[in-house]
């Protein structure tokens, strides 16, 4: 079925926002503000309390380089030159191999002041031991409990292992820094950082209408800005607009894509080199419509009932006051624990657990699976999700590739595996 | 049954190697017990050990297999795929219960797999930490030791008392402190047992009731001179195996049969699965304030025994343990054993080759499969101890 669709408002705005957000990481140490070298998911609201900060997370920059085939061969090229094998995390393996060239996406590597990493993927704490001695700075590496509980309210203990972690970190950053923690800069960044985070639970929450407002191709460039700067204000007020900007277009019945015969689920990240590969469901009329990873990445906190998925609130909105460091400190530890990503997160039964229920509540008829070489992580368990998914009447095929390495996907053959997909599904190319 | 045929400690251990299923069910039949399969060395055994369950490693059999493909997908370590392809062929049907501890995303998988697609009445999965330095691991594994050690007890239908699991402490430290003088022998110029027969004996350690095996260390060491007789062949270059998951003997074989030896090594079935024992003064009397004493004293252990790579983040611990080694044992060279895909592994190689360098010991990097390519493996092996024999 046709439905009207026009180009996102926000869309030039969150291009800016992302330059901006790339320039002040360069910029960092011009402009007397923290440099933290780290991954996507640490709690750098912590990093608040020390004052203006930056963040050069493996992840986004790792993504960043992917897209560009040149210099992304460059950069793995320069990493097995320094000895290191093919195995790991794509993004960080193009992260550290632009460190080694001192190159990157927008000049040369910036050398940070810390590094600060959790280890719940295994090549998070390797990849931050590597920077940390090639620079000669100091690290700090959280460690994320994995384990197949699903209720913190089984495992109080939790809680306490964290909260004493970013203890530790406080008083290991206040030596490795020179500077002194602030309790308000640090309260007022977890009230930025989480006010961000349920705008954007909002935002992919209004996906499960129909038509969806947004793409998953929409989301993977949207969520820059919230992986790398959702403390800053500029950042919170950006996700206000989207957010209305997303609200109108549910109001007007816009669509993302002018189609919609089916939603799809996709699991993974995306090759960014071949970003439009989620658009080649729209040939069928079909729309990727999210995934586990876009909705909760940044730890988006998201409470599930009877299979229905709402994003909480943050704790502002909620009347939560938070009184002190220690008031602040566990806050943060239950938010990160509670945070579906965490729970799930290379973490095969929750995985399994998930991806229908969100396939579901977004009303997908099925799922694209990336086999992602370049992650051993988040790949886990797909095989396993393909056939869960199966035979709980949700459609799923998989496909060969790597986030981070084009030698890795013959975008050919993934074609010709989406065509016979699709048509298993009764879709026909040029279906509106 | 072939286990019985053999008199002879190390030739006992070699069978239990090579009929390492015949050795657990005829240990079921014997004590009418349980038997945990246990995914990597940081599962607490003795915990299962005190239970009155046989832990047994589960380990790959190094033959070509193709079940595994519904379930893991082939980016994932072949030793991971090769364990639960045994699994799935029925090799340990007589497992009655898995247990994993957080190490890396390979290997959870498999564990994963198989319990979701293998009869057990039970499984386990403990949170190890993975940065285990920071002060706040000891108290968390405590915790997490707690939940194991009920867990076992509601499978078992019996309480673990604080003399049981001083007693499995006491069994498990004997076993550490017999296997660190087996390693010993190899100090000597001529060292009286190979590499490869080490190998075996650590491998048998994994598998066999620890009481049992302790008793033919003991036999086996009593019977073993300290050094080969003077006239002796020389030992050859003396080389350390380096590396994750390497239970493949055969690669040991191909190493002697240049004419080196094998002196000593770093991998998680050698060393980094027995080296430090738990710091419990007393085999009986439990501390009186069990359990917190002893599971306190158990998590110590793992926390402080030679880290895997997953584990040795920020600050590095894992290379002291290898230098150290590769000095006491005089090392010529090592062989840095890389199962395809393990990613954990080779984040630490630059660093490895490194210190190496730094002390002159030469390195050679081996990719195993599943199966092990041995003529090219042989080729590379030889041109290397050649190399070696000429720097000597
Ligand atoms: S989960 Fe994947 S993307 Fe994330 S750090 Fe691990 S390997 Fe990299
Ligand atoms: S060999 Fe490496 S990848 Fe495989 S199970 Fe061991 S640590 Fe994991």
């Amino acid at each position: 079925m046709d439905y009207p669709t026009r180009p996102l408002e926000s869309w030039n705005e969150a291009a800016e926002l992302r330059k901006q957000i790339y320039q002040d990481i360069t910029q960092a140490k011009e402009k007397g503000k923290v440099l933290v070298a780290g991954g996507t998911a640490v709690p750098y609201e912590l990093m608040g309390g020390f004052g203006d900060f930056e963040l050069v997370a493996g992840e986004t920059w790792g993504g960043n380089l992917a897209a560009d085939d040149a210099v992304s061969t460059r950069c793995l090229e320069a990493l097995e030159a320094h000895g290191y094998g093919k195995e790991g995390c794509g993004y960080y393996r193009l992260f550290l191999g632009s460190m080694f060239l001192n190159y990157g996406p927008f000049g040369a590597f910036p050398r940070p002041d810390i590094v600060v990493q959790i280890n719940a993927c295994d090549s998070q704490g390797k990849a931050a031991q590597i920077v940390s001695e090639r620079y000669g700075i100091p690290g700090f590496c959280f460690d994320i409990p994995l384990t197949t509980f699903m209720e913190l309210s089984s495992r109080p203990d939790y809680v306490e292992f964290m909260a004493s972690q970013y203890s530790d970190f406080i008083t290991w950053a206040e030596k490795a820094l020179g500077r002194r923690f602030d309790d308000g800069r640090f309260i007022e960044t977890v009230y930025n950082a989480t006010r961000t985070l349920n705008l954007w639970g909002q935002i992919v929450s209004l996906n499960k209408t129909i038509p969806a407002p947004l793409d998953e191709r929409h989301l993977f460039t949207l969520f820059t800005p919230m992986l790398l700067g959702r403390h800053k204000l500029e950042v919170v007020r950006f996700h206000e607009r989207l957010l209305a900007e997303v609200q109108g277009r549910v109001r007007d019945g816009v669509s993302a894509l002018g189609v919609e015969k089916m939603r799809l689920l996709h699991e993974g990240q995306p090759p960014w080199y071949a970003l439009n590969l989620l658009r080649y469901p729209a040939k069928y009329g079909a729309v990727v419509v999210g995934s586990f990873y876009t909705f909760c990445i940044a730890l988006t906190p998201f409470a599930v009932e009877n299979g229905r998925w709402q994003p909480l609130p943050s704790p502002r909105e909620n009347g939560v006051v938070l009184k002190s460091r220690d008031d602040a400190v566990r806050f943060l530890a239950r938010w990160y624990l509670e945070a579906q990503f965490f729970k799930r997160l290379l973490h095969v039964p929750g995985k399994l657990d998930v991806v229908p229920s969100l396939a579901r509540d977004w009303g997908a008829k099925g799922v694209i699976i990336h086999l992602n070489r370049g992650c051993p992580g988040y790949t886990i368990g797909n095989m396993e999700l393909k056939t869960i998914l199966q035979e709980q009447g949700i459609a799923a095929v998989t496909y060969e590739g790597s986030m981070a390495d084009r030698r890795e996907f013959s975008s050919t053959q993934v074609n010709d595996r989406f065509d016979a997909f699709f048509e298993s599904l009764g879709l026909r190319r040029g279906d509106s | 049954m072939q286990i019985a045929k053999a008199t002879q400690p190390l030739a006992i251990m070699k069978e239990v190697v090579s009929h390492r299923h015949e050795y657990a069910r005829e240990w079921k039949d014997r004590t009418g017990g349980k038997v945990l399969g246990y995914f990597c060395t940081y599962v607490p055994e003795e915990l299962a050990y005190a239970a009155g369950i046989l832990p047994v490693r589960i380990l790959g059999s190094h033959e070509p297999q193709d079940v595994t493909e519904p379930y893991l997908y082939s980016m994932y370590c072949p030793f991971c795929r090769d364990c639960l392809a045994q699994g799935l062929l029925g090799k340990y049907d007589y497992v009655d219960g898995v247990a994993m501890a957080r190490t890396c995303v390979h290997i959870y998988q498999a564990f994963d797999s198989w319990q979701r697609h293998l009869p057990v009445s039970y499984s386990y999965f403990l949170s190890m930490p993975a940065r285990l330095t920071i002060p706040g691991a000891h108290p968390f594994l405590v915790e997490e030791l707690k939940r194991f050690k009920a867990s076992l007890q509601t499978w078992t239908g019996k309480q673990t008392t604080a003399e049981d699991l001083g007693k499995a402490i006491d069994v498990y430290n004997t076993n550490r402190r017999l296997l660190t003088k087996v390693y010993e022998l190899r100090k000597a110029d001529n060292p009286p047992v190979s590499g490869s027969e080490v190998m075996e004996m650590v491998l048998a350690s994994m598998l066999m009731d620890k009481a049992e095996h302790n008793r033919l260390l003991v036999e086996f060491l009593a019977r073993t001179p300290a050094s080969s007789p003077n006239n002796a062949p020389a030992a050859g270059v003396r080389i350390m195996i380096i590396g994750m998951e390497d239970d493949d003997v055969e690669v040991l074989r191909l190493v002697e049969k240049t004419g080196a030896s094998v002196v000593t090594d770093e991998h998680c079935t050698g060393t980094r699965y027995f080296w430090k024992e738990i710091a419990f003064p007393s085999t009986s009397t439990g501390g009186g304030d069990f359990p917190d004493s002893l599971l306190g004293a158990i998590a110590s252990r793992y926390l402080e025994k030679p880290p895997c790579p997953q584990k040795d983040v920020v600050e590095r611990r894992r290379l002291d343990h290898m230098l150290r080694l590769a000095l006491e044992y005089r090392v010529q060279g090592a062989l840095l054993i890389h199962q395809k895909f393990c990613d954990a592994h080779q984040w630490d190689i630059p660093a490895i080759v490194k210190l190496l360098k730094e002390h002159n010991i030469p390195t050679l990097s081996l990719e195993m499969d599943v199966t092990t390519p041995h003529g090219q493996i042989s080729t590379r092996l030889e041109a290397f101890v050649e190399m070696l024999q000429m720097e000597a």
